[in-house]
């Protein structure tokens, strides 16, 4: 029924009850990717994250800094300033400030105000890009590590992709673990599906090194069996299941690992390795949320095979974001869900996000209570 | 490198309607509900209107009760509406037909189902209560027994609401300031047929037209005739007691401040100069400058209870007393309310923190 005030389930969580920002509201304590490291030059480059304004620029060594993009003094966007010996200058009083956001140098002033200084966030830079830390001063745990990337990168052969979308950070990490989405909406007609949250991390050793904490990680394991009819007599979904195992044999299977902000995928086909692929969030904001990584084969020896893994792996990777989006965009997180029996991995790592997300503490001065808690 | 161009709509925060009454309203055109599912929203429920096997509009809830995704990105299977995140079926009751995977369905899976009927070129629903009170609108003037005519159909959108929309016939005053009619307006109540219609008469014997026409003779004696539920209105224009055109007008309110008029004319085509072509095009102009005008006070105007009224004002407050009868009813939504939050099991919902 359709009543004049709404529908019951949505008075059951009343429209202000549902935080404005999605993305801002409900972001976990963790590393998100933000910018790929070569377009961060000397700076300042200006964005969102986490639903605020962030300025990233290089300081004297290079390393890549990022604070809250308001100056302390008169509130102008730091983003139109500067960077002057590895400092960001505000553009409007030409105060300077540090890559820990605490003001270094004002001009006519011999003493600085201890006040003086903006929310600053941690920063790595690794896989190709620039991570920022969010959720407390300090990292909780370190950055994980892709070897596939950072030590044999020789070894494969890749590209790195970055899509736009409106869904949440917890929605797009998810994906990964709701294995029956694969058969209904990608069309995979699997058999013998095996699907098991991993318990150590020492399980996904294939994907990296562990994370520097037990509590911070979340692993699973998926195998299954493409259906393959006659080609004669469905010849699309044989080539649908050809080319999901890459014509390499008849299981695919799937070892995904990740932390709160971020995944790393190992694909093989009976046994054997075919790609690896990193995957980070960028929260923009209210609904403004991207995935961002690097995806790529592992090369075979023979330079054709490669080509065609890279090429098969492209369009699978390609077509499977193409479905996966609008989902994404269109799904509305703030209603009840229902769980069914698969579901028992998704809820496992929806539990295991909001514990993250219940660890961010935010500081006060900065959110102002705004982008939620 | 991005390569999705293909973007699915996101939730809309919409605010129902306030003060909407129960009954029967647009969810969507039918021509626009085709083999593929449309979302739509209606009193600020967004809902997904497809056709089950049987081709009957199904009006439902847009989301999957399962994990939220939106429901017309799915697509039609064996009748069922199947959806496309993890083919979720549900049949034409809401009830989930089939879900891969799953032996025993989980209890509330199912999609809420609004009631609906299809006619008239339009999928309606009853928005207020779970059973409808009375029927969807008798508009013969369309069908196929009905005599030779022409028609057109129209579709305004204005941020008034439905009621406001409804009650602009009975508006006596209305009809000199922003249509031009100077004459003597006379307002007559239909004798009551039943409890969900009212009717009244508006009558001049001496239409003075507006200014370019003034020089003519006046056409005679001009009457509307209106006959209104709660939700839809049927109206006559009748010259000398011959009826000139008929009119159908409904209205799909989206939500607060987004209100649709949709609507039919009919006009037969009697012999001599009133069942011309000429005659229709004249009418449809007027139509739709009348409505313009209309729009243009809708536009800016405040919604009031109507503080200061006049004599005249008579038609719109009993048409209001009339509406007020059948304000969606309080009772309904908390009962509704409390056996919705009985049944528990919601654990971790993004966002309801």
């Amino acid at each position: 029924m359709i009543g004049a005030a709404g529908s019951p389930g949505e008075q059951s969580t009343p429209a202000s009850a549902v935080p404005p920002n999605p993305a801002g509201a409900n972001i976990a304590a963790s590393w998100y990717a933000a910018i790929r490291s070569p377009r961060l030059g000397k700076g300042p480059h200006r964005m969102r994250l986490f639903g605020r304004e962030v300025v990233l620029w290089r300081d004297r060594r290079g390393a890549a800094r990022c604070v809250a993009a308001h100056c302390p003094h008169q509130g102008a966007n730091l983003g139109l300033g500067k960077v002057v010996d590895g400092e960001l200058r505000c553009p409007f009083h030409h105060w300077r400030f540090g890559g820990d956001g605490v003001c270094t140098a004002v001009p006519g002033l011999s003493r600085i105000p201890a006040t003086a200084r903006t929310r600053s966030y941690p920063t790595r830079e690794a896989h190709g890009f620039v991570w920022v830390w969010y959720g407390s001063a300090e990292p909780l745990f370190e950055l994980p590590e892709f070897p596939a990337l950072s030590s044999r990168p020789r070894r494969y052969f890749g590209f790195y992709y970055d899509d736009a979308t409106t869904g949440t950070v917890r929605q797009l990490l998810e994906n990964a673990v709701d294995h029956q989405h694969f058969s209904a909406l990608h069309g995979l007609d699997l058999e013998g599906v095996d699907f098991r949250v991993l318990a150590e991390q020492s399980e996904a050793a294939d994907n990296g090194p562990p994370l520097s904490r037990d509590d911070a990680w979340f692993g699973i394991w998926f195998s299954g069996r493409p259906w393959r009819p006659p080609l004669r007599r469905a010849p699309l979904a044989w080539i649908t299941g050809v080319v999901s195992t890459f014509a390499m044999g008849r299981r695919m299977q799937l070892l995904v690992d990740g932390w709160p902000g971020g995944q790393r995928f190992t694909a093989y086909v009976d046994g054997t390795e075919v790609y690896k692929v990193i995957m980070g969030i960028v929260p923009q904001g209210d609904r403004a949320t991207r995935q961002v990584g690097w995806a790529g084969v592992r090369r075979t020896g023979r330079w054709h095979r490669t080509l065609l893994n890279y090429v098969l792996f492209w369009v699978q990777n390609r077509a499977g974001t193409l479905q996966d989006v609008p989902i994404y965009d269109s799904t509305r997180n703030a209603q009840p869900t229902l769980y069914v029996r698969y579901d028992n991995g998704l809820l496992r790592f929806r539990r295991f996000y909001q514990s993250w997300v219940d660890r961010a503490v935010l500081d006060p001065e900065q959110d102002d209570g705004k982008a939620g808690t | 490198m991005s390569f999705a161009p293909v973007r699915g709509r996101p939730p809309r925060d919409l605010e129902p309607p306030r003060g909407l009454a129960r009954g029967w309203y647009v969810a969507e055109r039918s021509a626009r509900v085709g083999r593929r599912p449309r979302s739509a929203a209606v009193a600020g429920v967004e809902v997904v209107v497809w056709r089950a096997g049987d081709g009957a509009a199904v009006v439902m809830d847009r989301f999957c009760p399962h994990q939220g995704a939106a429901l017309e990105l799915g697509r039609v299977v064996d009748g069922t509406l199947r959806c496309a995140f993890h083919h979720f079926r549900f049949d034409g009751e809401g009830a989930c037909a089939a879900a891969p995977g799953v032996r025993r369905l989980p209890r509330g899976a199912a999609a809420r189902v609004h009631p609906s009927w299809e006619g008239l070129g339009y999928v309606w629903t009853w928005v207020g209560s779970a059973v409808p009170e009375y029927p969807p609108p008798d508009f013969p003037h369309l069908g196929r027994g009905s005599p030779a005519h022409r028609r057109y159909r129209f579709a305004f959108d204005t941020s008034a609401t439905a009621r406001r929309v409804l009650e602009n016939g009975f508006d006596l005053p209305h009809f000199p300031v922003v249509h031009g009619i100077a004459g003597d307006l006379r307002l007559t109540w239909d004798a009551e047929e039943n409890g969900h219609t009212i009717g009244a008469r508006i009558t001049t014997d001496s239409v003075a037209l507006p200014a370019p026409l003034d020089r003519l003779p006046g056409p005679g004696r001009l009457c509307l005739h209106l006959r209104s539920t709660p939700s839809y209105q049927v109206l006559t224009f009748e010259l000398n007691d011959r009826p000139v055109a008929h009119e159908l007008l409904a209205v799909a309110p989206v939500a607060a401040g987004a209100t649709t008029l949709h609507g039919w004319t009919v006009m037969p085509r009697a012999g001599g100069l009133l069942g011309s072509a000429p005659a229709f095009w004249a009418y449809r102009l007027q139509h739709w400058w009348g409505t313009r005008a209309d729009l243009r006070i809708y536009r800016d105007a405040e919604e009031t209870g109507g503080s200061i009224n006049t004599s005249d004002d008579e038609g719109v407050l009993r048409f209001r007393r009339f509406h007020r009868r059948w304000a969606v009813r309080e009772t309904v939504r908390e009962a509704v309310r409390e056996t919705e939050c009985g049944d528990g099991a919601r654990t971790i919902d993004e966002g309801t923190e």
